[in-house]
């Protein structure tokens, strides 16, 4: 059975280093706060990877090659000869072009926010939304049984003002 | 929890206090005024249009010539006034702006339902209103296409990426307060934010995320600001009508666009300020000092975009454009309408040179009503203005917005401050996380 602990704290920069003590140790640790504590984090545990870039990118590409098929095909599709003006028409291609890879770029954005997000989500987090609303608090999973002391040892060592054991 | 390290003496718990009970805590007096606004709106707005629909375009006062009047000016309106939310949240959120934080919420609020009053009025003025459809590019057995070299096709995709862009933006942002919600509120509205928070819980993965995706979003609308309205122009700059064709018409629009959007940011906010003094706390004299620094140089590069405006006419002295000039600026009641424009836009504004008048009420609520007031009769002075002076004068012919025209404007405003009572019970006018961030992270370090 997996255990989890769930440790709360008065200040951000001990969370942040208590939870660097105990990744080092080999648990997985998920910090839990009511801000973004990104460049924090990221001083302690490195720069993440971020997934959602990929999904902007093929929006972006796409959003650019379908606004440009867009103006320029249906130019070639029904084409209409106007005295002066060319049949496939530059600007505007490049403006409903322009448009189209914005549009698709936010909206292959929000679909890979949502997928990432809420793959979090299905993972499963086995704590309690009611305790850690608005705290900041560290979540140690993957404990085995012989070990929860240490960790709640740790823990308290560490400044954890409330420490909840959760079973997984 | 108390933060005495953080640089506030105000706790994370009295935001989440302060700020929900701007949602939970609802007097008489708000359901009295949101069901007179929303009865009103309904009146002047929806029962001219059904009877504009079932008469006939005759019951305004356009004409053969005159073909866009007050619905144009009422879209061009509305569409200017919601990029400011946008400029707010997007441009300032990646130059890290602190004093973004406590307004860019209200800010993009008032983008959104802006937004919903822009298409309004192209319906309206439509006349055949079911037929929208034709504006979007479509397979139809007739082989007709939409025009991508019109100015009106870019408008439909500028339009449509931007509000698509604004909503996901706005959402994007409450997903976080939507999960502080989900905790501390009960009733029928618990359900609602527990879905919508799509499982939010402030674990690092997810804020790295947000905080990415924000980034990118505020990344792609900022140029959506600047084409959008420039698009806007362009339904009129891309014409040969004098007084419309103008190359200064993009950078005067999207100029006069933010003008007005912060106009209605300041005035909005600060009536909620005044209804609701927990706001006091957090929109402090600080954020007018700066929204009022910023509406005082919008306000001086707006003026002299309209000094182009008048000038490159002067300067070309062909016998349209010149004809324009006098009948827009020396002709009453344009005369009058020109002037009220340019104390409005130009001269007030500069009021704010002086400090002590930015946080007052003459710098909170008269100087933005006579903005805004100014920019719509600026769209006024362009739009039906130069279409009733075209080049040959046998084809002169004036315009008078008539009652239907009136009402459905006024309907418009209406209908807007109905839309945003309806909000701000429901979601939270300030953003929560992001006032946190401005009051600060618990350090040991520093004490």
């Amino acid at each position: 059975m997996n255990n989890s602990m769930l440790g709360l704290f008065e200040h951000a920069d001990i969370l942040i280093k208590t939870a660097g003590s105990v990744r080092k140790l080999g648990y997985e640790v998920t910090i839990i706060s009511p801000i973004p504590l990104d460049y924090d984090i990221k001083r302690i545990f490195g720069p993440k990877k971020n997934i959602v870039e990929y999904f902007t990118g093929l929006g972006a590409v796409t959003g650019l090659f379908f606004g440009a098929a867009f103006a320029f095909g249906t130019a070639f599709l029904y084409v209409l000869p106007r005295g002066g003006r060319p049949i496939f028409p530059v600007t505007p291609t490049l403006l409903i072009a322009f448009e189209t890879t914005i549009l698709l770029s936010v909206l292959m954005t929000f679909i890979g926010f949502l997928i990432f997000l809420r793959w979090f989500a299905f993972k499963g987090m086995c704590f309690h939304p009611d305790i850690t609303a608005d705290k900041f608090c560290l979540l140690v999973s993957s404990i085995r049984g012989d070990k929860l002391n240490e960790i709640e040892t740790i823990l308290k060592e560490h400044g954890a003002y409330d420490i909840h054991q959760i079973k997984g | 929890m108390t933060h005495q390290d953080t640089k506030s003496s105000i706790s994370y718990e009295e935001v989440n206090e302060d700020i929900l009970s701007i949602i939970t805590r609802t007097g008489t007096g708000y359901y009295v005024l949101t069901a007179c606004l929303a009865v009103m709106s309904v009146s002047l707005f929806f029962l001219p249009w059904i009877y504009q629909i079932y008469t006939g375009q005759g019951v305004t006062g356009l004409n053969s010539q005159v073909f866009w009047g007050v619905y144009l000016v009422n879209f061009v309106f509305w569409v200017g006034v919601a990029h400011a939310g946008t400029l707010i949240s997007a441009m300032l959120y990646i130059t890290h702006t602190p004093w973004r934080r406590a307004i860019s919420r209200g800010a993009e609020t008032i983008t959104l339902f802006s937004l919903v009053m822009v298409p309004l009025f192209v319906f309206i003025h439509m006349g055949r209103p079911w037929n929208f459809y034709w504006t979007f590019p479509y397979p139809s057995q007739r082989e007709l296409w939409t025009s991508f070299t019109s100015p009106l096709t870019f408008d439909v995709f500028a339009i449509g990426a931007y509000t698509t862009s604004s909503i996901i933006f706005l959402y994007l942002g409450l997903i976080p307060d939507l999960g502080v919600l989900s905790r501390n509120i009960t009733g029928w509205r618990k359900k609602l934010y527990n879905t919508i928070s799509i499982g939010w819980c402030g674990t690092d993965e997810q804020w790295h995320i947000h905080t990415r995706t924000s980034m990118f979003f505020s990344a792609f609308i900022m140029p959506l600001v600047v084409s959008v309205h420039s698009v806007v122009s362009w339904d009129f700059a891309l014409s040969v009508v004098p007084g419309f064709s103008k190359t200064v018409f993009a950078p005067y629009f999207v100029t006069g666009a933010l003008l007005s959007g912060f106009a209605a940011i300041l005035l909005i906010l600060s009536i909620m300020r005044e209804v609701y003094p927990i706001m006091k706390r957090y929109i402090t004299d600080y954020h007018y000092d700066r929204i009022t620094l910023f509406v005082m140089i919008l306000s001086l590069v707006w003026s002299y975009f309209t000094f182009l405006d008048i000038a490159t006419d002067l300067y070309a002295n062909t016998s349209e454009g010149i004809e324009h000039l006098k009948f827009k600026i020396a002709a009453p009641p344009y005369l009058q309408l020109f002037a009220f424009m340019i104390f409005s836009n130009a001269i007030m504004p500069l009021t704010y040179i002086f400090k002590k008048l930015r946080p007052s009420v003459f710098g909170r609520f008269v100087v933005p009503i006579f903005i805004i007031i100014g920019m719509w009769l600026e769209r006024y002075l362009i739009i039906p203005n130069s279409l009733s002076r075209k080049f040959l004068p046998y084809i002169w012919r004036d315009y008078m917005p008539s009652w239907v025209e009136i009402s459905i404007t006024a309907g418009g405003f209406l209908g807007f401050t109905t839309l945003f009572m309806i909000y701000i019970k429901i979601f939270p006018i300030i953003s929560i996380f992001d006032v946190k961030k401005d009051i600060g992270v618990p350090m040991k370090k520093r004490s």
